[in-house]
């Protein structure tokens, strides 16, 4: 289930950085690496905000490392409120589960709806796990227009680390 | 009806780069992070080997300034000499967040976690000079 949803991702370029989705690993045996730094924070976020500004979406784009824990956050203006609890909810949980929180949005919308309570995790899709070298070092979460759009935006900042 | 100025995205770009640049100068690594009026993140941003514990910290010292209009040192100082009953006040008292004050009214704020309290605040008064 987990590996045919990564591998749909891959097709659909979501997940072109996770290349080993294809080779037939999955997220959850990928081993940690250095949990992401400032500088490839940064250049994710600059990437992700270029496309969300290319189709004048107002989002909060948050970068966590592979704990969850903040490393790089920005709201662009006029960016509701909310979005900015919803952008860090959804990169936590992508941290947190090592994948895209789409898995629990389409789990739940499958009828799995125990997953609600599984703690923190947000069922929102706009959540994505940040993978380079085949490690798994973070993750990025996007908030702000619809879901699709968020990951959409998620999904530039991915690709920068390319 | 009246109207106030309010911190643009690029603005709190000005301010952190400029945060980073005193942090970097003095071989710090901190966190920084830039609320609006109402306490809501704007910019944040952790550099390699501040800590988590930072992050957290960081951003409530921001937003203790800036919904209480006033540093958190000046909560910490109350506090020091003596008004223990503001440890219940809703705000962090450590120092290290600054209001960010634009035509007498306050913006937002930093909030700086990372090193010692005085250098803490130093970053975050050095970021908001940009502005003037």
């Amino acid at each position: 289930m987990l590996l045919r949803t990564c591998t749909r991702f891959t097709m659909a370029g979501a997940f072109a950085l996770l290349s080993f989705a294809a080779l037939g690993q999955n997220l959850q045996t990928m081993p940690f690496g250095a949990p992401i730094g400032i500088d490839a924070a940064k250049k994710m976020a600059a990437a992700a905000a270029a496309e969300a500004k290319k189709n004048s979406w107002p989002v909060c784009i948050a970068i966590v490392d592979y704990h969850g824990d903040l490393v790089y956050f920005e709201r662009a203006d006029n960016t509701q409120l909310g979005s900015v609890t919803v952008a860090l909810d959804k990169a936590r949980t992508a941290a947190k589960f090592k994948r895209s929180t789409k898995v629990f949005e389409d789990a739940v919308a499958g009828g799995r709806n125990a997953l609600l309570r599984l703690g923190d995790a947000s069922p929102i899709q706009g959540g994505l796990p940040i993978a380079v070298d085949g490690k798994f070092i973070g993750a990025i979460g996007v908030s702000g227009v619809t879901s699709q759009q968020d990951e959409q935006v998620a999904s530039a900042g991915l690709s920068a680390l390319k | 009806m009246k109207t106030k100025p309010c911190l643009a995205l690029e603005d709190c770009r000005k301010i952190g780069a400029a945060c980073e640049a005193e942090a970097r100068k003095n071989k710090w690594n901190v966190v920084i992070a830039i609320l609006d009026d109402g306490g809501h993140l704007l910019w944040f941003e952790r550099m390699d080997g501040a800590t988590p514990a930072n992050a957290e910290i960081a951003i409530e010292k921001g937003r203790s300034a800036a919904v209480s209009r006033r540093t958190t040192k000046n909560w910490e100082d109350r506090i020091a000499a003596g008004r223990n009953a503001l440890l219940k006040m809703p705000v962090l008292p450590v120092q290290g967040g600054v209001p960010i004050m634009a035509g007498g009214e306050c913006v937002g704020a930093v909030g700086v976690s990372g090193v010692q309290s005085h250098e803490d605040e130093q970053i975050a008064n050095a970021g908001i000079a940009v502005l003037r």
